[in-house]
């Protein structure tokens, strides 16, 4: 009997339907296992066994990027972790069930159980994700906003002090409007865990202040008068 | 009257007038007595918020006042010795004054400079923030 399906990509109900198919009684004359096992049984085992390792590691690589992520808020993180880390215990202990099933019947009512938590819960590293990505989001409104009130602050100063400079003044008068209104836009992306909207809001006002600082530094040098 | 007593009272005539020349003239020759130096009202003492350029003061110490109640002796070119000292040339107040001997617009230079700093500083840690929301994957299933 050949089974052909990936663990990794397979969809859920698709692989729930194959490991129901594999949990079909060991046909006669089948092999048999020490311990009561045959060559069905160790299959479909090996096969469950790989797809709780396949979602545990995807469960670590989340949780290991969200716990090496230097910008994400102690509370969020603390607040993904133990989301994460919750399901794999679930998921560590379906496991250990796994290994001690000895009949088929067995590994089939926990297959069943085991499909049935990954289908409630599929979601959890993607709604993990944008919880982090919001808290972030949130950091980089708030440091976004600081940085249009201190070029507001200069750029009050420089009109007095380098009026031959109004132009580009003027210009980086109009990105700090823009910075302004980016900064707006990235928090309530943040609020709504729009994750796309926040990583391209993110993304454009990341250009758009380094374009700002590189302008007033420009116009700061271009007004440099001698120490007398 | 003999000649005598004529010339006599010529000459005291005449040396009153002299002296008289004479006193006016050391009067005027001194010119305005200096200024008492007096001391600052209690606005100015109390505020410490002395002019950034130093005014026209020519103070011994480029126009740095420190706060206290101590003239520069040389400062004033007006006012009557029976006033108050009239306080010192006004001049503006920067938030920042710069430091001794240096002028007001280097102070706002300097402080240009600290806000282009501080500006890049925090467009560092923004970026940090973008990158680490971009290396963030939100979807993966489980």
């Amino acid at each position: 009997m050949t089974y052909n399906f990936k663990v990794h990509r397979i969809p859920a109900s698709l692989l729930f339907a194959a490991i129901m198919l594999a949990g079909v009684a060991a046909p006669t004359g089948a092999i048999v296992y020490p311990g009561g096992g045959s060559a069905d049984f160790t299959i479909t085992q090996q096969k469950i066994l790989a797809l709780i390792d396949a979602s545990v590691n995807r469960l670590n690589a989340a949780e290991t990027n969200i716990q090496n992520n230097t910008q994400i808020s102690s509370s969020a993180k603390t607040t993904t972790l133990n989301s994460l880390n919750s399901i794999e215990s679930a998921l560590l202990a379906y496991r250990t069930k796994v290994l001690a099933a000895t009949t088929i019947e067995e590994l089939q009512a926990i297959n069943q159980e085991i499909l049935q938590y990954l289908i409630t819960n599929k979601d959890v590293i993607k709604a993990n994700a944008k919880i982090a990505i919001a808290d972030i989001a949130q950091s980089a409104s708030a440091k976004a906003s600081e940085i249009a009130a201190k070029a507001e602050q200069m750029i009050k100063v420089l009109y007095v002090t380098c009026p031959s400079q109004k132009s580009a003044l003027d210009s980086l008068t109009q990105q700090t409007v823009q910075l302004k209104a980016n900064a707006a836009a990235l928090k309530s992306a943040a609020t709504a865990k729009d994750s796309a909207a926040v990583k391209s809001l993110a993304q454009k006002t990341s250009v758009l202040v380094k374009s700002m600082v590189a302008n007033a530094k420009v116009i700061q040098a271009a007004c440099v008068i001698p120490t007398l | 009257m003999n000649k005598i007593s004529l010339f006599i009272i010529i000459g005291v005539v005449f040396l009153g007038v002299g002296g008289g020349v004479l006193y006016f003239q050391s009067d005027t020759l001194k010119g305005p007595p200096e200024p008492t130096g007096g001391t600052f009202p209690d606005t100015e003492s109390s505020s410490g918020n002395r002019p950034s350029s130093g005014g026209t003061g020519e103070s011994t110490t480029g126009g740095q006042g420190s706060g206290s109640a101590t003239e520069p002796t040389t400062g004033s070119t007006g006012g009557s010795p029976t006033t108050t000292k009239p306080p010192p040339p006004s001049g503006t107040t920067g938030a920042n004054p710069p430091p001794s001997g240096t002028t007001g617009s280097t102070g706002s230079q300097t402080t240009t400079q600290k806000q282009v700093q501080e500006m890049d500083a925090a467009a560092t840690q923004y970026g940090s923030m973008n990158s680490s929301v971009q290396g963030l994957d939100d979807s993966t299933s489980l």
